[in-house]
């Protein structure tokens, strides 16, 4: 037996079934060291587990549980993260999120006063109605599949609808003549300031419990694009806000909406290096998968041809993955060998066993 | 242990009955959240938030229905929310690009464990939520892949080749990365 196929056992086996190599690693001290420290490693997190679930912390945490069962719901603070939004929700944001446009240019100047215009504050009360509304952390625990999607869909709708409206009326005061340009620059700040608010929701909105990973990996694209538009909306109309402040010589108006476009910016190209990275890591992973998809093709074809008495149906299903698996691997399709190696995975030691290895 | 009274009772506003379900589920909560999350913290906040989740929404719950799957999906809920909360803040306080990152210095033997010991707990956290229990069930609690795949509800060869790939990522970080780490300490 070679250091090699010795070390791909190790990296197989049942800590157990190691001294079936027994003879091979009294021979070898690397492999050895190798089954030493998988056996040491796989100790440690065995230990770390159990000291966790012991740990005696119950009675601080079911009183610290009480009282915040009581309280509303946690509302977590402004930001960007991945949290996901329902698939089936996806037609209502389509619909309700249609590009509306950029913002009209500002009016003519005029005359300016300190106070703020009450058309202005009626708006506020609807931006922060609009603000109130919660996406996040919707109680979705113990509802059905088709519970789960109204909730969803409502809320979404009611956000949507909420925003739809207070950007009508943030753009009526911007086109509104009798209007100070001060005022309407800070109205088109504000409506800035909700766009943002509303990638914010989208990407924030309360996580579906029913999709599978691969069906939460196509639909966390979705939202993203559609929380892009927003955030990509709110950039646009900071700059004409830090334009239009220029022009009226407000100079602490441009540099608050060109901080502003600058903050969210930021955020937006860190979460870009983000995805960057996750891609290289699949990109990586993708390649370890087609270097053990070779390997198992490999051995799961020596296997068929040293067993000429092979069921013809286990024998037929493994010559079909074994022909998917060379299509596959000479397309280069790597986000297709995961799945295959999984399948390979799951046949093998059903051959290895019907030919008595 | 028949908790089925208790658990009717819990539905029904009872909280101390509540509290005495909580005691026999307790560990089994804390082993999905720290499977789930695969890190001591966030698990340990992930508790925390089931046990919130657990009194608001235990009147939802159906005791003619196993009382298992509904609390794994509670948890479940509340650990993706943990990361996802984590996975917020980390966005906010990445540090700017061009920020250096700390210098690895090698102290003493006893860091060289520390670091191998990471090592393996950041191995163990590249796995899936679903490798993980997986791995778990069957090599640190030692069921057999047939009785994992029954516990998880899936079938036998599914479980093998999630357990094939979890050993196999694990391992193979263990060889490259922990196995020089153990030699210099």
């Amino acid at each position: 037996m070679t250091c090699e196929t010795v070390r791909d056992h190790l990296l197989e086996l049942d800590t157990d079934r190691f001294v079936e190599l027994d003879d091979h690693l009294r021979r070898c001290p690397g492999c050895a060291e190798l089954a030493a420290a998988i056996r040491a490693t796989e100790h440690d997190l065995r230990q770390h587990l159990e000291d966790f679930v012991t740990t005696q912390t119950l009675d601080a945490q079911w009183a610290t549980a009480l009282e915040q069962a009581g309280a509303p719901p946690r509302r977590w603070p402004l930001g960007l993260h991945s949290a996901l939004l329902a698939l089936a929700t996806a037609a209502v944001i389509t619909v309700a999120l249609l590009p509306h446009g950029p913002p009209p240019p500002a009016p003519p100047p005029s005359a300016t006063s300190a106070t703020i215009p009450a058309a202005l504050l009626e708006i506020r009360e609807a931006t922060e109605a609009f603000e109130a509304i919660e996406t996040h952390d919707l109680p979705v625990d113990g509802l059905s599949r088709a519970g789960e999607d109204q909730l969803l869909r409502e809320t979404l709708s009611q956000k949507a609808t909420a925003l739809v409206a207070v950007e009508a009326s943030l753009l009526a005061f911007i086109e509104d003549p009798d209007q100070e340009p001060r005022w309407q620059i800070q109205a088109l700040h504000e409506l800035g300031d909700v766009y943002r608010a509303m990638g914010d929701a989208l990407i924030d909105f309360t996580t579906p419990t029913y999709l599978a990973p691969n069906q939460l990996e196509v639909y966390t694209s979705q939202i993203e694009l559609k929380a892009r538009a927003q955030w990509d909306k709110a950039i646009e109309t900071y700059a004409l806000a830090t334009d239009r402040a220029r022009d009226q010589e407000q100079p602490e108006a441009a540099t608050a909406a060109q901080a502003a476009a600058d903050e969210l910016q930021q955020l937006l190209d860190r979460r870009d290096r983000t995805a960057e990275r996750e891609r290289q890591a699949a990109t990586a992973q993708a390649s370890r998968d087609g270097v053990a998809l070779q390997r198992l093709s490999k051995e799961l074809r020596a296997s068929l041809a040293s067993c000429p008495g092979l069921e013809a149906s286990r024998r037929g299903e493994a010559e079909a993955l074994l022909e998917e698996a060379q299509l596959i691997l000479s397309a280069g399709e790597a986000s297709m060998y995961g799945g295959l190696l999984e399948l390979m995975v799951a046949l093998e030691p059903s051959i290895s066993g019907a030919c008595g290895g | 242990m028949d908790l089925k009274p208790e658990l009717e009772r819990a539905t029904r506003g009872d909280r101390a009955a509540l509290r005495r379900v909580v005691d026999h589920w307790i560990p089994t909560i804390r082993r999905w959240a720290w499977l789930y999350c695969s890190d001591r913290a966030l698990a340990e906040d992930a508790v925390q938030e089931s046990l919130v989740r657990l009194l608001r929404f235990i009147d939802r719950y159906d005791p003619s229905r196993p009382f298992g799957p509904w609390l794994k999906a509670l948890v479940h809920n509340a650990c993706r929310s943990e990361i996802v909360g984590q996975a917020r803040r980390h966005d906010r306080e990445e540090p700017p690009t061009g920020a250096e990152p700390a210098p690895c210095v090698r102290l003493d033997r006893g860091l060289d464990l520390a670091r191998a010991t990471a090592q393996v707990h950041a191995a163990f956290r590249t796995l899936s939520p679903r490798q993980r229990q997986i791995f778990d069930l069957v090599d640190l609690q030692g069921l057999t892949p047939k009785e994992a795949a029954a516990e998880l509800e899936l079938t036998p060869g599914a479980v093998r080749g999630q357990l094939f790939a979890a050993r196999r990522a694990l391992r193979q970080q263990i060889a490259d990365d922990v196995l020089p780490l153990l030699r210099e300490a």
